[in-house]
This record gives C-alpha cells, sequence and structure tokens, in this order.
C-alpha cells in the first residue's frame, strides 16, 4: 500500500507541485497593482506551464483544468469561459491539423522526390540545399508537420540506399535531417498558415484592437526575414555537418527508381494540389474577411467532399487533444490580457530592465526574442506564443512589431527536440544525439536572432512609415 | 518461468541481451525482450505518428522495431532460438494493453516475446511485469542513482543490472548473505547460476561492528549448506565493514553479485536508500537483486 502510494506520489510529483505551489499563491497576498482576477489567472498560468512541460497529466486534461479553474476562481461564468475556447486561431489549428493529413495520405512525397532529385543532381550538398529551401518554402505555407512528414522518408531512404550501416554515415544522416528540419522551422514563420502560433498572434492582436494582420501583410513583414536566412543557413549547415561522401550517385539511383514505380501523377493527386492551391488563394485573399481558421475548415470539407480523405482517417491521425489544450491555452491568454495581468507582468518586466527599455528601444526587442527564444526550447512555440503572447505586445512598444517578433522568435526551437515539431519528428527517428541539436542549434539561434534584430531595426519601420 | 530482458538500442544493449539470454538458458525460462523508447512530446505527437505512417510506405519502421529485430537475430546466434528460424516481419505487429507485440514467427511465440513501449522507464518496466506475471527483469547500467533506486524500489521482480559485463570474461558468484528474508531465495537462485554457470560461489557477510549477530551466522550456515547439498564449489567471508563497500570490493570486477532485497521498510528505503542499492550504484560487475 505505502509502496502504491509513494509510486503515484513520484509519477505524479509535477502535478501535485502544481496543485500546491497554487494553493499556497492562492493564499498569498496579492501584489499591489493587480486584480485579485488577474492575479487568479496568473496562478493558472503558472500551474498550466508547469503542467504542459513536465506532462504529469495528459495534455487534454490540463486544457479541461484551465475551463474548470477559471469558473472556480470566479474569472468568468460557464457561458463565458466556453465562448473564450472557441476562435478562429482555434478553428486554425484544428483546420491546419485535420489538412496536414489529408496531404500527407496523397503520396505526394514520390512528386516531391522526383522535383528535389531533378533539381538538385547528385552533389551531396546540392541535395542538402534542395531540401533545406523545399522545405523552407513549402513550410511556409503548410506547416512544418505536413512538409516533413512527407520529406523525413526521402531523406532516409536516401542514406540507406547508400548500403551503409547509420553509424558509419552519421554526418550525411545529419546533414540531411536537420537540413530539412532546420528548413521547416525557419519557413514556419513566413505566412499565418505557416504554423498555429501566427494564427494565434493574429487573434491576439485583433481581439485587443491594436492591428489587423492580413495574410499578405504578414508575408510583407516576415518572408524577408526568412529569405535572408537561406543562403547563412545552408552555409551554417554545410559547416556543422560534414556528410561521409561528396556524391550520391547509387543511393539517389536507387530512389528514382523507387519512385519511378509509383507512375504517374493521378487526377486524385492533381484535384489534391489543385483544392490546396484553391485553400492558399482563400488564405490570401479572404482570410481577412472571414478568417485563417475558417479558410482551412473550408479547405478540410473539400477534402472530404471530394473523397480524397475519409472522415475515419481524420478522426483517427488528428490530435484532438491538442485542439482541447490550445483552446484553454488561448482562452487562458485571453483572460491575461483582460484582467490586466499581462500589462501588470509586461510593467514589471519594463522595471526590471531599469529604464533601459525605455532608452534604448531595441532592448525590449532583444527582451522578447531571448525570452521566446528560451521558452520555445522548453515548451513548443504555439504554447509560447500563448502564454508570452498576452504580455509582450504590452512591453510599451509598437504592438504590432513586438507581436510580429514574438511570433518569429517563438520559431528558435533549434536547440531541443520539443523546441518544434520538425525537431521532434527527426529526433524521433532514433537515429540523431541530443546534443546534435545544440551543435547545430546554437549557430541558428544566433544567425535567426541576428536577422530578426535587423528586420526590427531597419525594415519593419520604413514598413511601418509606408 | 518467464524473465524480461530490457533493450534500448543495438549499440548499448548487447551485452544485457547476451547476459540476459544466457541467464534465461539456465532457468529453461520464456525471454520477453521490451524495448522502451522516448515518447515524443504530447504537444508534438500527431506530427510524429503522421510522419511514422508515412515512413511505413518506405519501409522504415519504428526504431524499437529495428532494435527488436536486432535483438531476434542476436538471439538466433547465441542459438537461445533455432537460428535456422526465418526473419521477423517488420509489419506484423499487435497492439494491446499500451504496448505493441512484434509477432514472432512460428513456435518461438511462447519461448520469447518481443514487446515495444514508449515512455518513462520505470514506469513501463512495471506495468509489463504487471501485465504478464515475470521472476526476473533485466536491465543494463546501474549506474544511474535515480533511475536505479526507482528500479529496486518499484519493480517487483527480481533484478538483474547488466554493468561492466565482459562477454569474454569468466565470472563467479559473490553471495551477499545477512538476515533478510530474500536472502533464502537469493542463495536458491545463486545456486541454480551457479550450476549453469559451472563456477564458484563466495558466501560474505558483512556486518558494520565486529560482532555478527545468531541471525546473521544462522542465515550464513543455511546459505553453506544448501551450497554444499548442491554440490557447489564455495568459500566463506565475515568480514567487517560497511556492507555495500565490503560487497563490491570482494567482488572487484570478476564476480556476479547475487543479493536479497532490503527488508527496509518502504517509506525509509525511499528516503534513505537500501543496502541493495548502494552496492549496485558502487559496483564494477553484474548484480543480482532477488525478491
Amino acid at each position: 500500500m505505502i509502496k502504491s502510494v509513494l509510486y503515484w506520489s513520484y509519477q505524479k510529483r509535477w502535478l501535485l507541485f502544481a496543485f500546491l505551489l497554487g494553493a499556497l499563491l492562492f493564499y498569498l497576498p496579492y501584489p499591489g497593482g493587480l486584480t485579485p482576477e488577474g492575479y487568479r489567472t496568473l496562478i493558472i498560468t503558472v500551474m498550466v506551464v508547469i503542467l504542459i512541460i513536465s506532462e504529469a497529466v495528459p495534455l487534454p486534461a490540463t486544457g479541461l483544468l484551465i475551463a474548470v479553474l477559471q469558473v472556480v476562481f470566479g474569472l468568468g461564468s460557464a457561458s463565458t469561459v466556453a465562448q473564450s475556447y472557441a476562435s478562429d486561431a482555434v478553428f486554425f489549428i484544428m483546420g491546419s491539423l485535420m489538412l496536414a493529413v489529408a496531404i500527407v495520405r496523397q503520396g505526394l512525397d514520390a512528386r516531391l522526390t522526383l522535383g528535389i532529385l531533378w533539381l538538385t543532381g547528385n552533389r551531396v550538398t546540392s541535395i542538402m540545399w534542395g531540401f533545406f529551401v523545399i522545405s523552407l518554402l513549402l513550410t511556409s505555407f503548410m506547416g512544418e508537420h505536413t512538409i516533413v512528414a512527407m520529406l523525413l522518408p526521402v531523406a532516409l531512404t536516401l542514406v540507406r540506399n547508400t548500403g551503409r550501416d547509420d553509424q558509419d554515415v552519421r554526418g550525411l544522416m545529419s546533414l540531411l535531417l536537420f537540413a530539412l528540419a532546420y528548413g521547416s522551422i525557419i519557413g514556419s514563420f513566413g505566412t499565418p498558415s505557416g504554423g498555429a502560433r501566427n494564427a494565434i498572434m493574429i487573434e491576439y492582436l485583433a481581439d485587443s484592437g491594436v492591428a489587423r494582420m492580413s495574410y499578405l501583410r504578414w508575408i510583407i513583414f516576415a518572408y524577408p526575414v526568412l529569405l535572408i536566412q537561406i543562403p547563412l543557413g545552408g552555409w551554417l549547415l554545410t559547416r556543422t555537418f560534414k556528410p561521409e561522401m561528396v556524391y550520391l550517385d547509387r543511393a539517389v539511383r536507387k530512389l528514382k527508381a523507387q519512385v519511378g514505380r509509383t507512375g504517374p501523377l493521378t487526377p486524385q493527386q492533381i484535384l489534391a494540389v489543385a483544392l490546396f492551391v484553391l485553400i492558399l488563394l482563400g488564405w490570401i485573399f479572404l482570410s481577412d474577411t472571414i478568417g485563417i481558421g475558417i479558410v482551412a475548415l473550408a479547405g478540410v470539407f473539400l477534402y472530404l467532399a471530394t473523397g480524397l480523405v475519409q472522415w475515419s482517417d481524420l478522426n483517427q491521425r488528428t490530435n484532438w487533444g491538442v485542439v482541447l489544450l490550445y483552446a484553454g491555452v488561448i482562452s487562458l491568454g485571453l483572460q491575461l490580457r483582460d484582467t490586466g495581468a499581462a500589462m501588470w507582468l509586461a510593467q514589471n518586466l519594463v522595471q526590471v530592465a531599469g529604464g533601459l527599455m525605455e532608452r534604448f528601444e531595441v532592448v525590449q526587442y532583444m527582451l522578447v526574442i531571448g525570452m521566446s527564444t528560451l521558452v520555445v526550447n522548453i515548451m513548443s512555440p504555439s504554447a509560447t506564443v500563448a502564454v508570452l503572447g498576452p504580455m509582450f505586445i504590452n512591453f510599451g512598444g509598437h504592438p504590432v512589431l513586438l507581436g510580429m517578433t514574438t511570433a518569429i522568435a517563438s520559431a528558435f526551437g533549434y536547440m531541443t527536440a520539443v523546441g518544434s515539431a520538425a525537431g521532434m519528428i527527426i529526433a524521433s527517428t532514433g537515429l540523431l544525439k541530443p546534443n546534435d541539436f545544440v551543435r547545430a542549434g546554437w549557430r541558428f539561434t544566433l544567425m535567426s536572432i541576428a536577422c530578426l534584430l535587423l528586420a526590427i531595426m531597419f525594415y519593419w519601420p520604413w514598413l511601418l512609415k509606408e | 518461468m518467464r524473465f524480461l530482458v530490457a533493450v534500448s538500442s543495438t549499440i548499448y544493449s548487447e551485452r544485457t541481451l547476451q547476459i540476459g539470454s544466457g541467464i534465461a538458458d539456465a532457468f529453461s525460462a520464456d525471454l520477453s525482450v521490451v524495448y522502451v523508447g522516448d515518447p515524443p512530446q504530447a504537444l508534438l505527437e500527431g506530427g510524429v505518428s503522421l510522419t511514422r505512417d508515412a515512413m511505413l510506405s518506405w519501409d522504415i519502421h519504428h526504431p524499437g522495431v529495428d532494435v527488436l529485430r536486432w535483438a531476434y537475430q542476436r538471439l538466433q546466434e547465441y542459438e537461445f532460438i533455432d537460428p535456422a528460424e526465418e526473419q521477423l516481419d517488420p509489419n506484423n505487429l499487435v497492439a494491446d494493453a499500451g504496448r505493441v507485440r512484434v509477432v514472432v514467427p512460428h513456435t518461438h511465440g511462447e519461448k520469447i516475446r518481443l514487446i515495444m513501449r514508449e515512455g518513462d522507464p520505470v514506469d513501463q518496466l512495471k506495468q509489463e511485469t504487471e501485465y504478464r506475471d515475470y521472476q526476473l527483469t533485466i536491465v543494463g547500467g546501474g549506474s544511474r542513482k535515480r533511475l536505479t533506486r526507482q528500479l529496486i524500489q518499484f519493480i517487483d521482480t527480481s533484478l538483474l543490472f547488466v554493468k561492466n559485463f565482459d562477454p569474454e570474461g569468466k565470472y563467479k558468484l559473490l553471495l551477499c548473505v545477512d538476515n533478510s528474508q530474500a536472502t533464502r531465495r537469493a542463495v536458491i537462485f545463486c545456486g541454480t547460476v551457479a550450476r549453469h554457470l559451472n563456477t564458484s560461489v563466495k558466501l560474505v557477510t558483512a556486518s558494520k561492528t565486529k560482532r555478527f549477530g545468531d541471525d546473521y551466522r544462522a542465515a550464513a550456515e543455511w546459505a553453506r549448506r544448501y551450497l554444499q547439498r548442491q554440490k557447489i564449489e564455495h568459500s566463506q567471508y565475515f568480514i567487517t565493514g560497511d556492507p555495500a563497500t565490503v560487497f563490491v570490493e570482494e567482488a572487484g570486477s570478476d564476480h556476479i553479485i547475487v543479493m536479497g532485497k532490503s527488508k527496509m521498510h518502504p517509506l525509509k528505503a525511499w528516503l534513505k536508500g537500501t543496502k541493495p542499492g548502494d552496492t549496485l550504484l558502487k559496483a564494477n560487475c553484474p548484480v543480482i537483486l532477488v525478491k
């Protein structure tokens, strides 16, 4: 009996810690300048962050707990809280998860492979550039996991086609896998549909009455930051990982033969691509009026209606728990803003910086970048934006620039596997070591921060004047 | 009897598998090989499972399936199973009770089982040992303090920690004898292993003071008589000093230490640690903890 209790307590130590800390904070005196509602929202935020990072309970349970605590702590009625769980950002997360399943199921990976190899030839560095640039560009519209799910098997097949043991081609393997992952990470902030965090930030900016960021306006702000990283990122990859061979003649030949067996494009595949182009056009031209999430859901409807994907497939492979969690976290983010807790946190951070932020505007952006980068390497990009976003857009600088900075810096999860969907996927192959992420990650982190700071200092102010 | 051997990769698990199959052979036990992998972070799990689905169409399998396929080949090489047996089909998987089983061809389904799990290693091994009735769990390492203490405390089967095992080495057995209830089981277990390995046993009773209590002496005498009856070559020592240090020093790197589980109250064991735990952390050789 005692052993069972001990075991349960150990397994659930973070859950117990979260609740004990929550109870302790609840009975402590409220800090000055913060409303009781704001303070309780902060308590829930602390508990939720602990539960997300530790995964002490299944994520959907954390999503449910947010609603329960908001009502129990008197932050809103059941109906108000329920309403805050549904938003365009939540629709987008739901839609993009289902779209990923729908697209990956079409077997377009073989076409993509042929396209990349046609462009790159057999030279290892060219293939690396091919994976890096293609994944970067496609991810900016489709989302990381869709592209990585399609291209990772290709990269692994190419490595295995060399006929050598995995350990003997670690350099080649790391080069290709990181080209794919880091290309996807950089691409993910290029457009609002590149990642859920972008949609969350658009929602926060619009809900705060700060600005409505259209799909095209986001691209104008973010895409140059992405494009400038293509040559730098590719160069960094070649400096970090040294492949064991220069050419992949045999491996490419075998891969082409494998892919060639799949035959020409089928009408279904053509329709799948056409539908995606339609969705993309919808995002560009309609998201400002009907919302990015609604366009994504319309896309899912079209894939289902045309029979390109079955509901059972979508139902089985979509992680509904993540949707529930993000719905909760976004609702909590809105609570942080509405109760003034986000503003209070922002003001305290400004005070801690001791006037530096007022004297040098760039300091506040550096703080936003630093904190976002740190948190994303522990907690995942969307959760980072959902929790930190409301605070950062209240920092006192230009809210749009601060919002964009938060969203973009939340992509810099290069150093750990949990920092991005792409990183987690390549880590799940079991072929990389955690220090591979650190080895390449610190270089990419510095590069991305430098590029973002350049945009903040020179490009974005110019855009705002226009 | 059923034994469970935990593997994590083809690089680090070879020795664990080798000694595990040897011990299972000694007891004519069925052997389950369990791969416990790190789970993807729950927030990003959807992308990982989508990718794994996509990889199947390229004939690329879950890393755990590759490790289990390697383990199956190794067991054929060690002749634990018939080397002429056909290869595994990596696509023939059965999901049940939160785990995935790779179906083993033909009649070996009972003699060996290949299981894949993802999650916290202690939790997964505990679930596996509770799902089927195992008598011994064989794991590698034994140098990570927290993990080792948790395994000792929460896994209900006997445990073999394969630490610094040299496949070419000729091992003797060091049997730690004290007044714990599990000592008799440890003696019997040790006797079976000694017969199979055709090796001698060094009986060591350690006490922190110069005086050895009657219960210690009685246990030591029982152990000596048992080994004598079994015609196993043995020698006996009573040594004063910290038990864990004594066992480790006497064992060196050419013994396998066999000891019974601690009689300490679970809460005290959790807070203070136990003699077997301390011995295991300090040892430079494999350790068997009999429960």
